[in-house]
């Protein structure tokens, strides 16, 4: 059974209470902010769910913003076409993105890691050419507009209020991160990444894993979409184009297979792009540079890397403390 | 009298191209006994082995468990069978803890499903529970009590060994299969596995064992089994084997050849 430490508790307990706290500090009626913080939440989700997926099951994803733009436009199309209730269109979209995962996760079963990376970016451009071909159900290249702002009980929510829905949704999904991870699914997910034949010569159907995690994950993404779509009432296609790469940074930077570790690159990565404005254009550079940065001197990403340092400074004191006596 | 024979294979034969791995090899284990398999390197002691397990699908014959045709089955559902196995090059969950490793080793006798875990369902946590214990208990039983929480890739060579044997012991299997347990041990170390492989025995699971260490097979065999070029050569207790034509010029080569 898996014991939480009390300083993680700690750490979860002050994350949150930032989250609440944080836009009343950077002024509630602040849009430009606002939405910065709401793209934290759904960044944080996609990196959570490409963690499960690459830092936990070991299987890398190049495409994984292809689940965020099927979710993006499910929902736009529930909502604004056909006219299903925000709560419902959600849900559909995270079904269809749970199905479209499962596709992919075959692939997962019969592929290993270059070929699948090769096999799930071929299916992000896929993805991405069918909406920009499909004008009549996706608006093609001029974008999916009009979706329309969440109303409950035909009260409009205000963007702060978005960010708390937001918020909450994201909170959810880190503790199904959690759930999953500290479980039986999360010690099979790692037994497949570390040794698959030994994971199957334990009775672990190493193959059901990875089709079932890359749906789970695909899932997440898909939802990320849905929040994506519900604070910029906007899609389209090309916004998807360099997520993906976006997200591997964020995971790969912050820590894979840590439950923390997608959430700092998710808030260093996220935070980047308006801190390094006047550079846009050499944005993507960057990204690759800090990838290879941090492969070469934090291998465990920045989370790992500053734990690794935490704990040396702690067993140092106490080191130096046994010497003293 | 039927009932005695927990494993049997007939006629199993594994190709790989023009290879014959292993090659219409007939094989009754009995259960209860410590059945070793034997030969010199390349004979096809571990294809053998992955064909029982399930890795490989042999290219023809049946492998029979406990009166059940195993044959076509996919490991995963092999090892729910009851037979469990450790590998010649150490395969362990490097990045987990040795009591993580034994936890996921009990996964096929747990039942509570990937939307128990998200909802924490009352059954799910009972099991984890379980598993947890049963982790305990193994690495106990295997005398690795000190080492529960070390990360399986910082222990010590033996250690790794036995610890794959826990983690195989933990899926509460009737037979297991130990690919050259030896290997890499030093002297007290083998002393101390032969214990273990007896205290297996005597809780009343069946052992088959590939082991290059003669001193070692000889002493704690009920019977062998010899491949040679992937066909049986020769089967019987300790004494009758260590005494074989067959056997010796398997090993040391033709009289003649010198």
């Amino acid at each position: 059974m898996h014991k939480t430490k009390k300083t993680t508790w700690i750490l979860i307990g002050i994350m949150i209470a930032a989250a609440l706290v944080l836009p009343f500090l950077v002024g509630s009626d602040n849009n430009y902010m606002l939405n910065i913080l709401i793209s934290y939440c759904y960044y944080g989700i996609l990196a959570a769910s490409l963690n499960l997926l690459i830092g936990y099951t070991g299987q890398i994803s190049l495409g994984h913003a292809a689940f965020m733009a099927i979710g993006g436009y499910s929902y736009a199309i529930l909502n604004k076409t056909l006219g299903f209730h925000f709560i419902f269109a959600m849900l559909g979209a995270i079904m269809i993105s749970f199905l479209c995962g499962l596709f992919i996760g075959l692939a997962c079963s019969k592929l290993s890691a270059i070929f699948l990376a090769m096999a799930t970016s071929g299916f992000a451009k896929a993805v991405t050419i069918t909406i920009t071909n499909e004008k009549w159900l996706t608006g093609g290249a001029n974008g999916f507009t009009g979706i329309p702002k969440i109303t409950v009980f035909g009260y409009k929510l205000t963007n702060l209020e978005i960010y708390y829905f937001a918020l909450v949704l994201a909170l959810l999904v880190f503790l199904v991160c959690y759930r999953l991870i500290y479980s039986k699914t999360g010690r099979a997910m790692q037994a497949v990444r570390n040794a698959p034949i030994a994971a199957a010569a334990m009775g672990i159907n190493v193959n059901g894993y990875k089709f079932l995690v890359c749906g789970i994950s695909a899932a997440m993404a898909g939802l990320a979409g849905c929040i994506y779509a519900i604070n910029l009432n906007y899609l389209s296609a090309d916004m998807f184009n360099k997520t993906s790469i976006t997200l591997l940074t964020m995971t790969v930077c912050g820590g894979m297979g840590s439950l923390f570790g997608p959430v700092l690159g998710t808030l260093v990565i996220g935070t980047l792009p308006e801190l390094l404005r006047v550079f846009a254009n050499y944005l993507d550079g960057i990204y690759g540079v800090m990838i290879i940065v941090v492969m070469l001197f934090m291998p465990q990403g920045i989370y790992g890397g500053l734990k690794d340092l935490v704990d040396k400074m702690i067993k140092k004191r106490e080191g130096g403390r046994v010497h003293g006596q | 009298m039927g009932n005695d024979i927990l494993l049997k294979a007939e006629k199993v034969t594994m190709q790989f191209g023009g290879l014959k791995a292993v090659n219409e090899v007939d094989m009754e284990i009995k259960r209860g006994e410590i059945h070793a398999l034997i030969g010199p390197n390349g004979a096809g002691k571990t294809t053998f082995f992955n064909v029982i397990s399930g890795i490989y699908m042999p290219t023809s014959g049946q492998v029979f468990f406990d009166g059940e045709d195993i044959t076509k089955l996919k490991p995963h559902q092999v090892t729910e069978r009851g037979i469990a196995r450790t590998f010649q090059n150490i395969q362990l969950f490097d990045s987990m803890s040795a009591r993580e490793n034994v936890m996921i080793g009990h996964h096929t006798r747990t039942k509570s499903t990937v939307l128990g875990t998200i909802f924490h369902t009352k059954k799910m946590k009972e099991e984890e529970w379980k598993c947890y214990h049963k982790a305990e208990e193994m690495l106990d039983f295997v005398g690795l009590g000190n080492e529960k929480e070390t990360l399986a890739s910082s222990l010590p060579y033996g250690k790794k060994r036995i610890l794959e044997i826990a983690r195989a012991l933990a899926s509460e299997p009737k037979i297991i299969m130990l690919d050259e347990p030896c290997a890499g041990m030093n002297a007290s170390e083998t002393k101390e596995l032969t214990k273990t492989i007896y205290k297996i025995r005597d809780a009343g699971i069946t052992v088959l064992l590939v082991e290059h260490d003669m001193k070692f097979v000889m002493g704690i065999s009920d019977m062998i089994t010899v491949l040679d070029h992937g066909g049986k050569i020769c089967e019987g207790v300790p004494d009758m084997v260590r005494q074989d034509s067959k056997v010796i010029e398997a090993y040391l080569g033709k009289e003649e050849e010198e």
